[in-house]
């Protein structure tokens, strides 16, 4: 009661009032812009990545036109990597040495498509690129042979063919907007310098895996 | 009767001179000043999370046209048709332009044949052992590969490796003389909420442009 009589508390109630409301506030409108620049950077790069996405599709599918066009080749330069006979019709579980994945490394390291500026010296280029598109781009970045082996014709399976497992990994690269954005934009007065290529590189990675079967004509050993 | 003494009148004069008008006009300046950016902010927010909520949309829509042209369509399919520099649009597909939670969806499709002739693989023949003739392969152990597990060095060094040679699709696919067997896709996709101004508006560069471009390849497979 004292405290609501005495003329010296009673002064400057609302000010800190205000002023603490007013804090508040502040503190909550930066938090709102806070999360609100998050969700617009969420949303840039979700575009990013889905363009990314699809031009590493578009890798996956370049192999595999390789695949299906020389299934021998990647059929031998499978066996070599595992060290496996291509010609043994029931290779035990583990069968294989020590092989060498020079030819099947080789195999993909002509499946590139896209601009140069990242590095990717040929490959095809990406007709239908626009402006900033033209320097998109997509490689094989990793191929594994994961099974690979002749199943010669039996009683139970009377199909004889060459099985051949893969896993390809393909990478596609856009133009990272925001990097460059932010890089460019810099401080006030100051414009930042331009961003680097690897800066500028958004990527995102698909994983295939493939199971190619061929009708036979080898026989065994 | 007698009236309980004022309680201002107790206040010395000199302590009472306007201060809560005082008090009262920098609280209410202040108030304004932290409440007039935080409710814009608000209302900036709720127009930004309906804008999150129509990217939303259209990164999914665009996701899914982009599976089926990958996936489900077959190669020679109309809509994957070459387009010659006119693209496929969405108005003149059955059911026109769809509209997903409330975001309307246009999207444009341009088809580009890849020439055979400038596809090129490169690609190299194993000389494995004979299937007919000794050694046989142990455990499907490829009979190249010595004791140890090692490529024996003829192996390793490319006496049994061709080579390698680069032909053009041109010249691997016969099969498919004069039929394409990769096409380029590109897709753009355009989104707008019912209050938004007409599609042809949303092309234009600002803030307000609401259009993205996807690119892919397509192998006949």
């Amino acid at each position: 009661m004292n405290a609501i009589r005495s003329p010296r508390r009673r002064r400057a109630v609302a000010l800190p009032m205000v002023m603490g409301f007013s804090f508040l506030a502040l503190v909550f409108g930066i938090m709102m812009m806070t999360v609100r620049v998050e969700d617009k950077r969420q949303n840039l790069m979700n575009f990013q990545q889905l363009k990314a996405y699809y031009v590493a599709q578009a890798g996956v599918q370049h192999a595999l036109l390789k695949v299906r066009i020389l299934p021998n080749e990647v059929y031998e330069a499978s066996a070599l990597a595992r060290g496996v006979c291509p010609f043994d019709p029931s290779p035990a579980d583990g069968a294989g040495g020590t092989g060498t994945d020079l030819v099947l490394t080789e195999f993909a390291s002509d499946i590139l498509g896209g601009g140069s500026t990242s590095g990717v010296a040929d490959g095809i280029p990406l007709v239908l690129a626009q402006g900033e598109e033209t320097a998109w781009n997509y490689r094989i970045t990793s191929v594994r042979a994961l099974t690979t082996f002749t199943h010669t014709n039996d009683a139970a399976d009377p199909t004889a063919r060459k099985v051949n497992v893969l896993e390809f990994q393909a990478v596609g690269y856009v133009e990272d907007k925001l990097a460059s954005n932010q890089r460019a934009l810099g401080t006030p007065g100051a414009p930042g310098p331009a961003a680097t290529a690897a800066e500028k590189r958004r990527w995102e990675q698909v994983t295939k895996i493939v199971e190619i079967t061929r009708s036979s004509v080898g026989g065994g050993s | 009767m007698i009236r309980p003494p004022c309680r201002v009148a107790r206040i010395p004069r000199s302590r009472r001179k306007a201060m809560t008008f005082l008090e009262i006009l920098i609280a209410v300046t202040l108030l304004a000043g932290v409440m007039i950016p935080v409710s814009s902010m608000l209302i900036d927010t709720a127009s930004q999370s309906a804008a999150t909520k129509a990217e939303s949309a259209a990164s999914s829509y665009a996701a899914k046209l982009m599976n089926q042209f990958l996936d489900e369509l077959a190669f020679d399919d109309a809509i994957l048709d070459a387009t010659g520099g006119t693209p496929h649009k969405s108005e003149d597909q059955p059911g026109g332009n769809p509209v997903i939670d409330g975001t309307a969806i246009r999207w444009d499709l341009e088809v580009a044949i890849i020439p055979d002739s400038t596809i090129f693989f490169r690609h190299r023949t194993v000389r494995y052992h004979s299937p007919s003739a000794a050694p046989p392969c142990t455990n499907g152990t490829e009979a190249k590969i010595d004791a140890g597990n090692v490529m024996t060095p003829a192996f390793s060094t490319g006496v049994n490796i061709a080579p390698a040679n680069e032909r053009s699709v041109a010249d691997l696919d016969r099969k498919n003389a004069g039929r394409p067997v990769l096409k380029e896709l590109r897709l753009t996709i355009q989104w707008k909420s019912p209050r938004d101004p007409a599609f042809e508006d949303l092309t234009q560069p600002g803030p307000r442009r609401r259009t993205v471009s996807l690119i892919t390849r397509r192998a006949r497979l």
